[in-house]
């Protein structure tokens, strides 16, 4: 681990959402942090609270939404900062890249007017020119013919050449960090690879990538750190490659073996509900090691080689 | 040796840009034919035409030219009542579970409106015992879709479908948008369920290792055509 001053430094962050009737805890004490320029993966079960950081990131949680703990995002303290400077920090430092991209896009402007939006609400760049700066982004991202792609609406483009805008997009408003949410969520090869391409450019200018994934490939090929999350909890967390091929805790094993690399070997069980946790760790009645202390003891996490681990084994 | 299951011939389909538009061929003389109880892959990119053959095969969608035939039956040109009950047989299970239920109904009554409208009784008993084989409790039925997870959607997509007592099951994208661990579960289940009822798939998928996994054989679809790409079950 670097011992620079990290670019996002989240700590005990906590978040539930309250209900008529239950209080459903999504993150528990989650801490990690981002250095500059590098990519972190946050892998994990669908509804384990990866999106939902990025949503406290950005302060786009509902209303009924209690947070806790601390996200120091450069100077700023995220949770406190006032609206007016927040909407200038969303978008303007910290862009977001949601799942769908075709979704992400208003169907009816054309890629030109969905690139130039942002540009003037941020003021990035003189309106004179916007025309230039914008093709020369979508230059960037890989669009060849950019006079032709500019004033092509959504429903006209590929799911990669939507993508490939999307990028365009978080990019000329150069944020410092990135969040990748599911960006290839049901995606096919080609598309897949369209998206690990936008991701690397965004690495190539120095900026500093969130990717938020179940795509342990993807997590591999782009990531240099990996979180690991069940059940709203991190478990795992620690440089990519001693995390993805010499994995600690029994879930972290659990995922790797269910990839196609190792014959879909599933994880038995479901991942507790939220509103039912059991007292113990968490992933205890899936995991084949767990003793009677595993049911019963809450378990904190440790540093283990230079790695975090939440399991009462280290 | 097993019987052809499902044939499609000669099949044919476009679409119109608009009223004026050029039509767009989708599907090009595509030809296919499924024995019962084994499993066939169907791979190629986003917009291709896989999902709007396996729309054609279960008889949601007419062809331009060519003709469906379940067990000898034309899908298309039966009489009603045939057409009703061969049907029955041919189910779909659809890349987002969570959108295949009603969401401001209680899952039981997303089940039960499938029994009602395909004219099927079922004792509730039955019904939890289908729960049980795809790792369900019955408690899930009392929840709204946004309650559940997309693995227990499709768990239950899944049971929705078993009820029907369907001799073929398409399997559309049937793990694209879950993960991994997931995905692997929902993979050993069908295939368990495979063995136990004799069912025949045809799997449409990007996946290539997902197809390889599951299929004994696999068409990849180019330009709106099938070629075969594995035949490890046929000669």
């Amino acid at each position: 681990m670097s011992n620079k001053e990290p670019i996002l430094d989240i700590r005990e962050l906590s978040i539930s959402f309250h209900n008529h009737n239950d209080i459903i805890p999504a993150v528990s004490g989650c801490s990690f942090s981002l250095q500059k320029g590098t990519c972190t993966a946050i892998i994990g079960e669908s509804g384990c609270g990866k999106s939902i950081i990025a949503h406290a990131i950005l302060r786009i949680l509902p209303n009924n939404a209690r947070i806790s703990g601390n996200i120091k995002f450069k100077s700023y303290d995220l949770l406190h900062v006032k609206p007016p400077k927040m909407e200038n920090i969303r978008g303007r430092e910290i862009g977001i890249m949601f799942q769908s991209p075709d979704r992400a896009l208003n169907p009816i402007s054309a890629l030109f007017r969905q690139v130039q939006e942002p540009l003037i609400t941020h003021q990035i760049v003189p309106i004179t020119e916007h025309h230039t700066y914008i093709h020369t982004m979508l230059k960037k991202v890989g669009f060849s013919d950019t006079g032709k792609a500019a004033y092509l609406y959504p429903c006209q483009c590929s799911g990669g050449m939507n993508q490939r805008a999307i990028t365009a997009i978080v990019l000329s408003l150069k944020p410092d960090l990135v969040i990748a949410d599911e960006p290839t969520k049901g995606l096919d090869s080609e598309r897949i690879s369209d998206v690990q391409n936008c991701i690397q450019k965004i690495l190539a200018e120095k900026r500093t990538v969130l990717l938020i994934t179940h795509d342990i490939r993807l997590a591999k090929s782009l990531a240099q750190e990996t979180v690991v999350m069940y059940a709203g909890q991190i478990i795992e967390s620690g440089p990519t490659d001693e995390i993805l091929y010499s994995p600690l805790h029994p879930y972290t094993k659990g995922l790797i073996q269910s990839t196609p690399e190792y014959g879909f070997q599933p994880i038995p069980g479901f991942a507790p509900p939220l509103t039912n946790l059991p007292p113990g760790c968490r992933f205890a009645p899936r995991c084949t090691d767990a003793s009677e202390m595993c049911y019963l003891q809450h378990v904190e996490p440790v540093l283990h080689n230079g790695r975090m681990i939440r399991c009462h084994r280290y | 040796m097993s019987s052809v299951l499902i044939e499609g011939k000669n099949i044919y389909k476009g679409y119109r840009n608009g009223l004026i538009g050029r039509k767009q061929i989708i599907l090009h003389d595509c030809s296919i034919r499924v024995y019962t109880g084994e499993t066939v892959g169907i791979c190629g990119s986003s917009g291709s035409g896989k999902s709007t053959l396996g729309r054609i095969l279960a008889g949601l969608e007419m062809p331009d030219h060519g003709e469906v035939l379940f067990e000898g039956v034309n899908l298309f040109h039966a009489t009603q009542n045939t057409k009703k009950t061969t049907r029955r047989k041919i189910q779909v299970l659809f890349q987002d579970p969570g959108g295949s239920f009603n969401p401001v109904r209680k899952l039981e009554d997303s089940m039960k409106r499938v029994l009602m409208l395909s004219g099927v009784t079922k004792p509730r008993e039955e019904i939890d015992d289908v729960l049980r084989k795809v790792g369900l409790h019955a408690e899930i039925l009392s929840r709204y879709p946004h309650e559940i997870s997309g693995g227990q959607a499709q768990r239950l997509a899944l049971a929705r479908i078993l009820i029907t007592r369907p001799e073929l099951i398409i399997l559309d994208e049937p793990t694209s948008g879950l993960d991994v661990s997931v995905q692997a579960q929902i993979l050993w289940l069908l295939k368990a369920l495979k063995n136990e009822r004799t069912l025949t798939y045809i799997l449409i998928s990007h996946d290539i290792d997902v197809l390889s996994f599951m299929s004994e054989r696999i068409f990849t679809m180019q330009e709106g055509s099938l070629y075969m790409i594995k035949n490890a079950g046929r000669g």
